[in-house]
Formats: C-alpha cells, structure tokens, sequence
C-alpha cells in the first residue's frame, strides 16, 4: 500500500473550516491575518516538513489564539473608560498575560495567576468608589429636591405646605449628618479629606448621580454641569462647618450655580447619540455588535474563552 | 499512532499545561489544587493515555480551584456589606441576610471568616486603615456570634428648633429664595471619558 503524503495544503484543511467560521467577523482582524499568514506560507511549500518547521519558527499555531485575543481586548478596552481601574482592570491584564504568552502552557499559567489577581484586585479597585458613593447620595438629599432645592423652591413661589416644608427640612438635617459621618468613615478608613475625593478625576465624578450612556462607561449623562461644585460648595460652607438650615438657605443669594433638574427620555437618548457620534471611530464602536455575549473564543477545538 | 508519537506529544501537551497548573497553585498556596496537579501528572507518566480517557480532566481542575476564588469573592462581599451598613447603620436586617449569603461562600483554606480575616493576604483584598479593618472584622464577627447588628435611629429630632426657626421665619428667606428660583434651570450634559488615564473628563451641552 502506498503511503499517504501529507501536502501542506491538505493539513491546513481544518484551520480553513475554522478560518471560515470567523471570516465575516472583523473584529477578529488580528486572528484572521494569521490564519491568512498560515495558508500563504501553505501555498509556498510543497514539502509539509518545511513548511511545519516555518511554521513553528513563526510560533503562527499559538499566534492563531494570541493575535485574536489581543485584538478582541484592544477593541473592547477602546470602548471603556480609561479612568475606570475597577472597570479595565481585567481586560488590561489578560492582555499583557497574552502579550506575554509564547505557548497554550505558559498562556495557562498566566490566566491561573491572573484570575486569582483579578479576583483580588478587581474589587479592591472598587471599593473606595463605594464610599464616595455613598457620600454623593446624602450630598444630592441634602442639597437635591427633596432637601434644601426643595425649601427654596417652596418659599420664592409660595405654595409651601407645611408638611412638605417640614419633611425636606428633616431630610437635609438627617443628610447633613449622615453626609458628616459618612466623609469621617472616609477619612478613618482610606485617609482621604473631602479635598482628596474632589482632587480625584475618576472618583469627584462618583459624587454625582449620572449614568453611562455608550459603550463600555464611554460617556455618563448628568444634570447641571455645575452639579459637582453645587455639591462641594454645600459641603464645604454648609456641611463641614455645620451651617444652622437659615443660615445655610440664606447664603443661596450669592450663588449663581443655576438651578438643576434630571434629564429626560428624550435627552437621555440624544446623548446617546452624541456619544456615539464623538467615538464613531474608536474601534469598539464599529464592531460593538460582534462584542456582544460575555465571552468569545478564541483558537481552535478547546481553546481559550475571553471574557469581556 | 502505533509507535506511540503522536499519543507522546498530546500527552507532553497535557503534562506542559497541568503543570503550569501546579506551579500556579503552589505559588498562590492553593494546596490542594497543587495537589491534584501532582496526582494528573503521576498519573500521565504511567498513562498517557489518560488526558483522552478522563474527560472531565480539566472540569475537575477548575472545581477544585472555584473555591478558592469564591471564598476571595465572598471576603470581598462582606466589606462591601459592611461598607454599606457602616454608612447610615439604618438597615441592619438587610445587612445580617446579605452577610449571611457572602458567609456561605467562604471555603478555602478555612470557612471561618476570623481565621480568614486574620491571614495577611486576605487582609490585602480590602482597601482600607488597619483601624477600619478591625471595625470590620469584629462587627462580621459580633454578626456571626449574635445574628445582631447595630442600628442608627435618624431623626432630625435634634434639630427641631431650627426646623420649626425655619419655618416661622420663612418669609425673611423669601429674597434668598426667590433670587435662586430666578436663575436658569441648566440643562443636563454629557461627561466624555478622556482618551487615556491621564486625561480629564469633558462635558458637553445635549442639545
């Protein structure tokens, strides 16, 4: 019986079926290139062992999983918010752990260590963001609505109820202490003064009520952009130094801040838009429909599952 | 297949990437994971048939590791509870039952939170003063002992008299006030995140 004769072209027959399974997906560009790589250097050799020898000079078999990982992530992380640690914590480390890995083996090792990092450090990232939030909601009760907004608004038009007026006056005495307690805990705990937080790009923004509003925390919509220093002019003149409530409604003369109120549907919707349109050109924006799911994967038979 | 070339180099693969594992394990202290490695590997050498017989191989290996990373999620849990109910104390009920739940996570290497808590790479999962750290661990702990938490009465009690001071003088705020409801009601905006971690937000009007 004559023996069969491997031609490059016949064992590069399974990567094509693989290749084919992902060849309209450009947000597998970088794994596709290598796959594309690999049947160019097929159609150049007629001998197999000549060809499997450059293949693994070029190490192209691992580079099938590595490149398309690293592409994923690069566009997944394009679509984040860079000055949210807690948020890209993992997708920066798994990309240097594939960056990184040479092998399946040494990529396993990496991803063991990274997922017992990540799950240590991810939350540890967070946790101050739980404080400044806690503090940013009794800021907005006491200064918002429901607190000293909701008083003035009651007096300068003069339909003032006497049991509304009486429960937004509890309510901005109850924050304000609570708001005290809550920048001590701060303090005692993380070592950070009211200052501090404002000094912070990332976490001034988590004193804010505001919510995202494209892509992965790309952009937030809010109300008043004076809100942040509405809030930190309450804290520091009213707050802190325990303003009594006349005095604290009387020095609302002099500020100039604007009233604020919560955006709606349709402004909601059309920030979305804007966002959208400022980061057309981040690359996680033009492929955000092939990123949807929580995991894809990557390599062929077992290989390896991103988490998004 | 007959001389046993290709079985050799799938197993190699195999023993490549359990001890990968291992080595992985040992470094995070992970006992029994290294363990469990040591036997796959032993077993291997004498088998290399084995990673094609025992399927669930590297099932089995990722449930011999998920305790170890839920007892990591469930530590952090805790404080994060315990964050939340330090900040106004009002709700100690929903406090004790969410304590409860993270409690049943914690597994490896010891399902006694004070034990846990008293492990120096466990006390570098939380973000916070040595201080602040104690005032964590002994209210899990009082939680855990008593099924009791404190709780914090708000009430603007305290301050009665200026809120009824406000009230009876609410007509001499009425230029304070008015001057305020004068102003224009900003609009909300849009807050772009930078392009990279050292930038600075930007806001931008919606319409």
């Amino acid at each position: 019986m004559d023996p069969v004769i491997i031609t490059p072209q016949k064992w590069l027959e399974p990567f094509r079926t693989a290749y084919d399974t992902i060849k309209n997906l450009p947000v597998r560009e970088r794994g596709l290139a290598v796959y594309r790589k690999l049947f160019e250097m097929g159609e150049k050799h007629s001998d197999i062992t000549e060809f499997l020898v450059e293949v693994e000079q070029e190490n192209l078999l691992w580079k099938l999983c590595s490149e398309d990982a690293l592409g994923i992530l690069d566009i997944s992380l394009s679509g984040t918010d860079p000055l949210d640690k807690g948020l890209t914590y993992s997708m920066r480390r798994n990309r240097e752990a594939w960056d990184a890995s040479v092998c399946e083996a040494d990529a396993h090792y990496l991803q063991d260590l990274l997922s017992a990092d990540i799950a240590k450090t991810t939350p540890r990232l967070l946790q101050p963001e739980h404080y400044v939030l806690c503090l940013g909601a009794h800021l907005m009760v006491y200064r918002g609505p429901k607190g000293k907004e909701g008083i003035m608004e009651m007096i300068a038009t003069g339909n003032c109820p006497q049991p509304a007026f009486m429960s937004c006056a509890s309510n901005m005495v109850v924050a304000k202490i609570q708001a005290r307690r809550t920048i001590a805990i701060i303090n005692r705990a993380l070592g950070l003064s009211f200052d501090d937080i404002l000094a912070d790009e990332f976490l001034r923004c988590k004193l804010i009520a505001s919510s995202n509003v494209c892509g992965l925390s790309k952009a937030y919509v809010q109300s008043n952009p004076n809100l942040l220093d509405i809030l930190a002019d309450a804290f520091r003149h009213e707050i802190d130094p325990d303003l009594s409530l006349m005095d604290a409604i009387q020095r609302e003369s002099s500020l100039t801040f604007g009233r604020w109120r919560m955006p709606d549907d349709r402004e909601v919707e059309k920030a979305k838009a804007i966002a959208r349109s400022t980061f057309q050109d981040l690359p996680y924006f033009q492929y955000e429909d092939q990123l949807q799911g929580s995991k894809i994967h990557v390599g062929m038979g077992e290989g390896f599952d991103i988490n998004l | 297949m007959q001389n046993g070339l290709y079985t050799g180099g799938a197993a190699a693969m195999a023993m490549d990437r359990v001890y990968a594992n291992k080595q992985a394990a040992e470094e995070m202290g992970w006992t029994d994971v290294a363990a469990f490695c040591e036997d796959i590997i032993q077993k291997i050498k004498v088998e290399p048939y084995y990673t094609f017989t025992h399927y669930n191989l590297w099932t089995d290996l990722q449930a011999k590791k998920d305790p170890w990373l839920k007892t990591i999620e469930g530590f952090h849990r805790l404080f994060v509870d315990f964050m939340e109910y330090d900040d106004t104390r009002s709700d100690p009920e929903r406090a004790l039952s969410k304590m409860a739940e993270d409690l049943k996570m914690l597994s490896k290497p010891s399902s006694d939170f004070a034990t846990l808590a008293a492990i120096p790479s466990f006390r570098a999962l939380i973000d916070c003063s040595d201080a602040y750290y104690k005032e964590f661990t002994e209210t899990v702990c009082k939680a855990v002992a008593t099924g009791r938490l404190d709780t914090i009465q708000w009430s603007a009690a305290s301050c009665q008299d200026q809120i009824e001071q406000l009230w009876d003088k609410r007509n001499t705020l009425l230029e304070a006030c008015r001057h305020w409801y004068s102003q224009e009601v900003r609009p909300p905006c849009l807050r772009l995140s930078p392009e990279n971690a050292d930038g600075h937000y930007k806001l931008i009007a919606i319409e």
